[in-house]
């Protein structure tokens, strides 16, 4: 029996020693090659999803820079999450690609900084110059530095129109329902009528509340359905005529001393709250509204399936041509998702403000030196006039020719299918190009663009940018000194507080049961809104 | 015996009125079976209805009890879909290679520790029987995986899973409650014990094997998690689970998107998902039968 004791002790031993050398392994980052000695690139990114690497022009890359690039992707729900665990798990890519906020730097970015998890950009950028002159007009760039080093590139929205500040969350309306509205017979043989319908469809606050009520009135009566929803959000924007009244889209704003205090508690957003009560209580909003969420996606869906009026989102390019793909069916297309400009009670539109990039790319702290400098040379050249054409053109001689100077396309690279469209094909360039840009400055020429939703969204924005300079437009933005500021309690619990605000918000506009004034702000009076504050106002010496 | 007083005699009991006749509480307890039964069908009814539905139909009501518009569309892209068709190989592989490997070790385990008197039987039963309450944690875990140079690769969803307690005990019980004298006569024979274990008891043990068979088979069918946490970045050796959660995971609106959203219908949604539970469905109940029978075999003796 003592033998067998021993037999066991050893044998347990051993497999713990197995164990532990099973831990021991070499750091990650270390270069490989592939096959052919190229350096292998592990890129990884949220807009790679389709992009599986193994195109025509990834391998021109891969030849131009003797590099096998391997992209992969972060799914979009889990986004923040694969790169928790990766992180955490000491499992990172060469590159890797965050949804970087204000509200969520000093928890994250800051913390892989000193955590060195994440690795400076050389002081010196000169040797990629587009890169460089890109980075130069990155808004709010020097609270992305430590010790004067930059340990990311933010994705810039527009390289070419990057003085643009205020986002596209904005209002998309059926024009053809307000102009069959007034020409109803009951509408036009009212002498005391006043048409809803505005040219160019700008609408004083007056004017888009009367559109409301007479598409409550009527939509039944045009559509033949028994749902009429006069106006929708996405979730994610619910209450969006809070945004006529607010001064600041999140969590903190400034008093008339400068002392910063619970935004959703400010007597501005209250009033701006009130005015979305009474629209849920007129069931101008949908009953519902207050259990959409971004999964069910029925926001889009009422508004696809004919019975909403208005519908708020983020128009970005390509989510105002998908929903425009999606109401294709529409005889006049054009009218069914018409942009609306709404001027608030003070008589001017309002934007919620944003910076000029979405998110960042950073790279593993682990990387060499070499590796780094390849990805910075592929990434400068996807931004030179050669690598733009290569990515959005594809190959000189095979996607295109230059005649006259003038960029033509080839049949053979350039296939049209049934509906006479250019076929999709992969080009890794232009996934590539998406770690320095979204791409909105080759809009304009890639042939895959939908130029009609194009040129209506780029004449909003042309139209808005006038408007800014006419003091017609406010835009609707925290306070830098506030939204950058980094303090521990800020940095945990900001992201918290604003979901279980927006909840708040949420419920109170829609009349929840036994949630009345008192329970909305008693929501707000918890020790992490006057920790967080106190933090806040502290720093700000108030 | 005389034919008159066989023909006098009943062939069956005579039910009494009181028997025969169909009661309130009948009639409740069918309406409530039916009901219940139609709760759990009408999710995968709707499904199906909204996958072979047009979108405009869908639209203007979501709640469809009957194909409107009928339109397959969403079935032909489903079907063409090469990254579905990945992760349908990469979940067979799963499925008769992980079924096979989980079996082999989960019964052989089984059956090693329902023999008697063996030294150091408690001690590994003991050791084996810790892990369904105590586990290491998701972060040790992790780690363990990644550094067992694990990651991103197929063995990650198959390896780590060689034995399940639950069934190995359901399994070691079934072992334990055959006859000690079968193993005894067949060793008088000559049998050694690998004999024995495979001509003797494991053909006794086919009920029990299909169970546990069907569990792991569900298992592996339905697997994504480990994918999700262990296979970043190999999306060609995802699972079919995993491909769907990824095909059909809907991009919020504020998160800005440099191409068009993905516009993956509700309808192309449903027929994913039948795409991935069709398969299991019609293997079910070919199995089924083995199925309560197993369970109940294996959980009589403790």
């Amino acid at each position: 029996m003592k033998n067998a004791k021993i037999i066991y002790g050893a044998c347990i031993t051993a497999l713990l020693s197995i164990g532990a050398l099973a831990g021991c392994k070499s750091k990650s980052g270390a270069d490989k090659y592939d096959k052919n000695g190229r350096l292998i690139l592990e890129l990884k990114n949220v807009y790679f999803n389709n992009w599986e690497g193994a195109d025509t022009y990834t391998e021109t890359l891969n030849e131009m820079f003797q590099v096998a690039i391997r992209p992969t992707n972060y799914v979009y729900g889990n986004w923040d999450e694969m790169v928790n665990v990766a992180i955490n798990g000491d499992n990172l890519t060469d590159v890797i690609h965050f949804n970087l906020k204000a509200y969520n730097f000093g928890s994250t970015y800051e913390k892989w900084v000193d955590g060195q998890i994440i690795k400076a950009l050389p002081d010196d950028l000169s040797k990629w110059p587009h890169l460089q002159e890109m980075l130069s007009h990155v808004s709010n760039i020097d609270r992305l530095k430590y010790d004067g080093k930059l340990y990311c590139i933010p994705v810039m929205s527009d390289i070419v129109n990057y003085e643009k500040d205020f986002s596209n969350f904005t209002y998309v309306y059926r024009r053809d329902w307000a102009k069959q509205i007034d020409e109803m017979p009951v509408n036009v043989n009212n002498p005391n009528y006043i048409p809803i319908y505005k040219e160019g469809d700008v609408y004083t606050w007056e004017e888009f509340n009367r559109l409301l009520a007479a598409f409550k009135t009527h939509i039944k009566d045009i559509t033949g359905t028994n749902q009429s929803i006069p106006l929708v959000d996405q979730p994610w924007a619910f209450p969006s005529v809070t945004n006529f009244y607010k001064e600041v889209p999140h969590c903190f704003v400034k008093d008339s001393n400068g002392k910063a205090i619970n935004a959703f508690t400010s007597d501005e957003y209250m009033a701006g709250l009130e005015v979305a009560k009474n629209l849920a209580s007129e069931t101008i909003y949908s009953p519902d509204q207050g259990s959409f969420t971004e999964e069910n996606d029925k926001a889009y869906q009422a508004y696809k399936g004919g019975f909403a009026g208005v519908l708020y989102d983020n128009f970005s390019l390509a989510n105002y041509i998908q929903l425009r793909e999606y109401m294709r069916k529409e005889p006049k297309l054009d009218d069914a998702t018409a942009l609306m400009k709404v001027k608030g009670p003070d008589g001017k539109f309002a934007l919620e403000g944003t910076e000029n990039w979405f998110s960042a790319t950073m790279f593993n702290y682990d990387i060499s030196e070499k590796k780094m400098n390849k990805i910075l040379d592929i990434m400068d050249y996807l931004l030179s006039e050669e690598g733009t054409r290569l990515a959005i053109y594809g190959k000189e001689g095979y996607d295109y020719n230059i005649v006259n100077g003038e960029v033509e396309l080839t049949e053979k690279g350039w296939e049209k299918g049934a509906d006479g469209k250019y076929a999709p094909k992969d080009n890794g360039a232009k996934y590539l190009r998406y770690m320095a840009t979204l791409g909105n400055d080759t809009k304009s020429f890639d042939p895959y663009t939908d130029m009609d939703a194009y040129n209506i969204l780029n004449a909003w924005t042309e139209e808005m940018k006038q408007a800014k300079k006419d003091g017609l437009l406010r835009v609707v933005k925290e306070p830098a000194d506030i939204d950058w500021m980094s303090t521990p309690t800020k940095n945990d619990k900001t992201e918290g507080l604003l979901a279980d605000a927006n909840v708040s918000a949420s419920k109170y506009a829609m009349s929840y049961k036994g949630f009345d004034k008192n329970a909305y702000l008693d929501s707000f009076k918890n020790a992490s809104w006057e920790r967080v504050l106190k933090e806040i106002n502290e720093k700000l010496g108030k | 015996m005389r034919k008159d007083r066989l023909e006098r005699l009943p062939l069956r009991p005579r039910r009494s009125s009181r028997e025969t006749k169909i009661q309130a509480i009948d009639i409740i307890i069918c309406i409530i079976l039916v009901t219940y039964a139609l709760l759990i069908l009408f999710p995968f009814w709707s499904a199906f209805v909204i996958s072979i539905s047009s979108e405009e139909a869908y639209l203007q009501n979501n709640l469809l009890l009957w194909p409107t518009d009928l339109d397959l569309s969403s079935y032909k892209k489903v079907f063409t879909n090469d990254a579905l068709w990945g992760g349908f190989g990469i979940t067979m592989i799963l499925l008769i290679g992980g079924t096979l490997y989980q079996l082999f070790f989960t019964v052989i385990t089984g059956y090693a520790l329902s023999r008697k008197n063996w030294t150091g039987k408690n001690l590994v039963m003991n050791m084996i029987l810790v892990t369904m309450f105590f586990g290491g944690g998701m972060v040790p875990y992790y780690y363990l995986i990644r550094d067992l140079g694990m990651m991103n690769t197929i063995w990650v969803m198959i390896i780590p899973g060689a034995i399940d307690t639950f069934n190995m005990l359901l399994m070691r019980n079934y072992f334990a409650s055959l006859p000690a004298e079968m193993e005894e006569s067949a060793k008088i024979d000559g049998a050694n014990d690998i004999v024995v274990f495979v001509k003797i008891f494991l053909p006794l043990s086919l009920p029990m094997l299909a169970t546990i068979g069907l569990f792991f088979a569900v298992g592996n069918w339905n697997s994504w998690y480990n994918a999700m946490l262990f296979i970043p970045d190999k999306k060609e050796l995802w699972p079919l689970q995993m491909v769907l959660k990824n095909l059909i995971s809907k991009v919020s609106s504020n998160i800005e998107n440099p191409d068009a959203r993905e516009g993956y219908s509700e309808g192309l949604t449903m027929a994913s998902i039948f795409f991935t539970i069709v398969p299991m469905m019609c293997f079910y109940p070919f199995l089924q039968r083995f199925f309560v029978k197993g369970i109940v075999v294996g959980a009589i003796k403790g």
